[in-house]
């Protein structure tokens, strides 16, 4: 008996320094170098609209409301709290006091309410008004309250949208120094400041040592472009930098297996997808899209593409990503997914031809953007498509040229010039931001404008979609997502291809990291404070 | 020679002016919208056309080629993306790019003349076959992997030198430091292979129709030393086509070097071309453009004076 308590000491003692070690304490200083695939170009977040420039400003800056990474919802941030009016049209904001910029000013109503109206004023032209369509105005209430008046559709995922990636500018110091200075010298209230931008080689930022949410633990962040990912790998294995934006998918397996480097990976919030202009023949026509969708296998050439092994993507069956609700994963995978059959594939063509609705000669062109993945599946469905006797060829085109084809097309309003096209989508963590922009016709089936390029038009998406929009019940909406999407998804209005895994190579000293689902850079915020292992 | 080079100089101005027309043309004709580049998918009709306004691009042609030289003459001619002017965009890049280049010409130059004399004087010798091999694997290895190469050799393998980047910086150039001279290594060696192996060729192929010449016979017959004869009479008659490939590499400097900068992430001209195009900054396109001929007809220029000094045959006047 004796024998067994002293073990079960013992045992306990273990566990307590076991877990001791395995929570071990934060440590201070250190400089933090974060690798980007591409080159920086706003640090101004009221104009900023790429990613990696998000990377910077997320340190520079402060949001109103941060999105927790477990459950992706919308918390506290410089809001302390928020609540809706009753009509639903106005939601109304409480800032925490105590906020300062780097300059010494106190963030107050006034700076959150001049953000948000610059950015929707058309007058400036910022390419973010348009993220901006659900909100009418912000309006102070005194100096530590703020009124967004929304339109009646939006309140269920603004908070989320606010949440995103938008910070607060000060109004008096972007006043001073104007738009283009400071774009080039930023000053926010985040926990990092602002120290040099050498173009192309570095950005610097510095500890801000009175941030006003927490310690911050790390001295300084370089951020550096390196445009080639074989090179970023080299810097990443040789420490010359510590996180990496990206991952070579046919690296990945090598840095799991070296001990200074972890691979961390999260599923992001996106989906990437071959899409059918609808406004044209034979794409309009439901028997072809469901042809091209058998013609060829979408889960091997995933897996071949993103190395089955390395795990950087998985295959998609629908628009919501898996890590949303209202995803209806399972029930599109067994029940609306078409597999690879070639025999009926080959039956739909001939019936198709024999109805003129596929003309032998017309050569069918699958569009795909610049990056290697996509230009990839292109390959792969065109080689399908000929093998049943098909004209087809593909079309990489650059992100500008691309961009012009999707958005230009001819002068018919209703309809572009492309075939069959490969895009893909990020939003926020709302099912919204992933059926409103490509399935809706009001405001995105617009040639030149939005994002329903498929110019796919269905009244009953089209009111599921408004309807979902406008209520706050959560059950109730998710039934509506899942109608629309399995609607959408029946129709082969797109073939879904594959949501990316966020994938980063991490230095192993880099501690309390995590990438985020939405693709950007938290390093301090309400739920984390990256440190470094000295 | 005076005479001579004003007329150039007219020549050059003239082929400036040319040389932006047809720039500005072919930014036109090219596919792509900067307003859609810049704003992203999902962009209202109206704040498109709010940034082309604010962007000038709903100007007539005529008035916006105008505009773009005014403003690229007067300095304020602003980029689209970064919306600063031009000239300080390029200004700041323009060091990397320079001394880059200027020390992969200078490091192509003293390899490839003295180990294509070597190949020339002892043809078919084992030296000759080595010089020829190297010289014909420079010319085939695409820069990038040359770059990726020396990175895993000389950072991984040796652990002696930076992956990538510029490193720290002195009145803008690398060189002025220690960090940066070792962050220069790569990307250097790696720009002037190419230059490097073409050189090499060029001045053996030269320097051997040189050594076939009567004059060859006779100054070895007059007993002269054959030092005097391969560096005073061959060489001297050989360097004509060296330096004129020596002018096109100088020209490339100003081009920057795409290929290597992008590898080695190193902030050069050529990198921020490649950005341009992407972002369809015509601006920033339209400059570096202007700029990249300068830099070539400017060589020419030097070479072509060069050339009278040379070779006391040729006269301009």
């Amino acid at each position: 008996m004796k024998k067994l308590s002293v073990l079960a000491l013992v045992v306990v003692f273990a566990l307590g320094f076991g877990l001791m070690a395995g929570a071990q304490e934060a440590e201070k200083g250190g400089t933090l170098t974060i690798a980007s695939g591409q080159n920086f170009k706003d640090l101004n977040p009221m104009v900023m609209n790429a990613v990696y420039d998000n990377y910077v400003t997320n340190q520079v800056f402060d949001e109103l409301l941060a999105l927790d990474p477990e459950t992706m919802e919308p918390k506290p941030y410089i809001a302390k709290d928020w609540e809706y009016s009753e009509d639903m049209s106005e939601i109304v904001f409480h800032l925490n006091k105590g906020v300062e910029f780097h300059n010494g000013e106190k963030l107050t109503a006034e700076d959150v309410a001049f953000t948000f109206n610059w950015i929707i004023n058309p007058e400036n032209g910022s390419p973010n008004a348009s993220e901006f369509s659900w909100l009418r105005e912000v309006q102070i209430v005194d100096e530590y309250t703020v009124k967004f008046v929304v339109k009646e559709d939006s309140a269920p995922y603004a908070p989320g949208l606010v949440a995103e990636t938008f910070a607060i500018v000060p109004k008096d110091t972007f006043l001073e120094m104007g738009r283009e200075e400071f774009n080039q010298n930023p000053v926010g209230s985040g926990p990092f400041e602002f120290v040099e931008w050498k173009k192309g080689d570095h950005i610097t930022l510095e500890k801000n040592d009175d941030y006003w949410l927490k310690d911050v633990n790390v001295d300084k962040i370089i951020f550096r472009p390196i445009p080639k990912v074989s090179t970023m790998m080299l810097e990443l294995q040789k420490g010359g930098v510590d996180i990496t934006d990206t991952m070579e998918p046919v690296q990945v397996p090598k840095f799991r297996d070296m001990e200074d480097v972890n691979v961390m990976q999260t599923p992001g919030l996106n989906y990437f997808y071959v899409a059918f202009n609808m406004s044209r023949e034979p794409y309009k026509n439901k028997q072809f899209r469901k042809a091209v969708y058998m013609s060829f296998s979408m889960t091997d050439a995933i897996n071949s593409i993103f190395n089955s092994t390395a795990k950087t993507a998985e295959r998609a069956y629908g628009a919501i990503p898996p890590t949303l609700w209202a995803n209806d994963r399972e029930h599109l995978k067994n029940n609306v997914a078409l597999e690879e059959n070639d025999e009926r594939a080959a039956e739909l063509f001939d019936t198709l031809e024999k109805q003129g609705v596929l003309d032998e000669d017309k050569t069918v062109t699958v569009y795909s953007p610049p990056d290697d993945n996509r230009k990839r599946l292109a390959t792969i469905m065109v080689t399908n498509l000929r093998d049943h006797g098909l004209k087809a060829e593909t079309q990489p085109l650059e992100w500008g040229a691309y961009l012009d084809l999707l958005y230009r097309g001819d002068d018919d309003p209703l309809g572009s010039e492309v075939d069959i096209f490969i895009l893909g989508w990020s939003g926020s963590p709302d099912p919204n931001a992933f059926t409103y922009y490509m399935f809706e016709t009001r405001d995105n089936a617009i040639l030149g404008a939005a994002n329903n390029m498929s110019f796919y038009y269905d009244p009953l998406v089209q009111d599921r979609t408004m309807k979902a929009q406008t209520t706050m019940d959560q059950e109730e909406r998710e039934e509506l997502y899942v109608e629309l999407q399995r609607r959408v998804m029946s129709e082969y209005v797109h073939i879904p291809a594959y949501h990316q895994i966020e994938t980063r190579g991490v230095n192993s000293r880099v501690r309390d990291y995590k990438p985020d689902p939405l693709s950007t850079m938290p390093l301090v915020n309400p739920f984390r404070n990256v440190w470094i292992e000295q | 020679m005076t005479s001579y080079i004003i007329r150039r100089i007219g020549q050059i101005v003239l082929v400036l002016f040319v040389v932006s027309v047809l720039i500005f043309s072919l930014l036109q004709l090219a596919p792509g919208d900067p307003a859609t580049v810049l704003a992203g998918p999902g962009t209202s009709l109206e704040e498109l056309e709010a940034i082309r306004q604010d962007l000038g691009l709903n100007k007539p042609i005529h008035m916006q080629y105008l505009t773009f030289v005014k403003k690229l003459f007067n300095g304020t001619l602003k980029s689209y993306a970064y919306k600063q002017p031009v000239i300080s965009i390029i200004a700041e890049r323009f060091p990397a790019s320079l001394e880059l280049g200027l020390f992969a010409v200078i490091l192509a130059t003293i390899v490839s003349i003295p180990a294509g004399i070597i190949s020339a004087i002892w043809q078919d010798s084992p030296a000759d076959y080595t010089v020829t091999t190297v010289a014909l694997l420079g010319i085939s290895t695409p820069v990038f992997w040359t770059a990726l190469m020396l990175m895993l050799l000389l950072s991984i393998q040796l652990d002696a030198l930076p992956v990538s980047g510029r490193g720290a910086t002195l009145w803008g150039f690398s060189i002025f430091t220690l960090d940066g001279l070792r962050h220069i290594v790569i990307p250097m060696l790696a720009l002037s292979s190419v230059q490097m192996a073409m050189n090499t060729r060029l001045t053996r192929s030269s320097m051997l129709e040189v050594l076939r010449e009567d004059y060859i016979t006779t100054a070895r017959s007059k007993g002269l030393k054959e030092s005097v004869v391969i560096l005073g009479h061959a060489f001297r008659n050989a360097v004509l086509p060296v330096m004129t490939n020596v002018g096109m590499m100088v020209g490339t400097i100003v081009a920057g070097a795409v290929l290597t900068e992008t590898t080695t992430a190193w902030p050069g001209l050529g990198r921020l071309m490649i950005s341009s195009i992407n972002r369809r900054d015509f601006a920033v396109i339209f400059a570096l453009t202007l700029l990249m001929s300068f830099g070539y007809v400017l060589s020419y220029l030097i070479v072509d004076i060069l050339y009278a000094y040379a070779d006391p045959r040729i006269t301009y006047d």
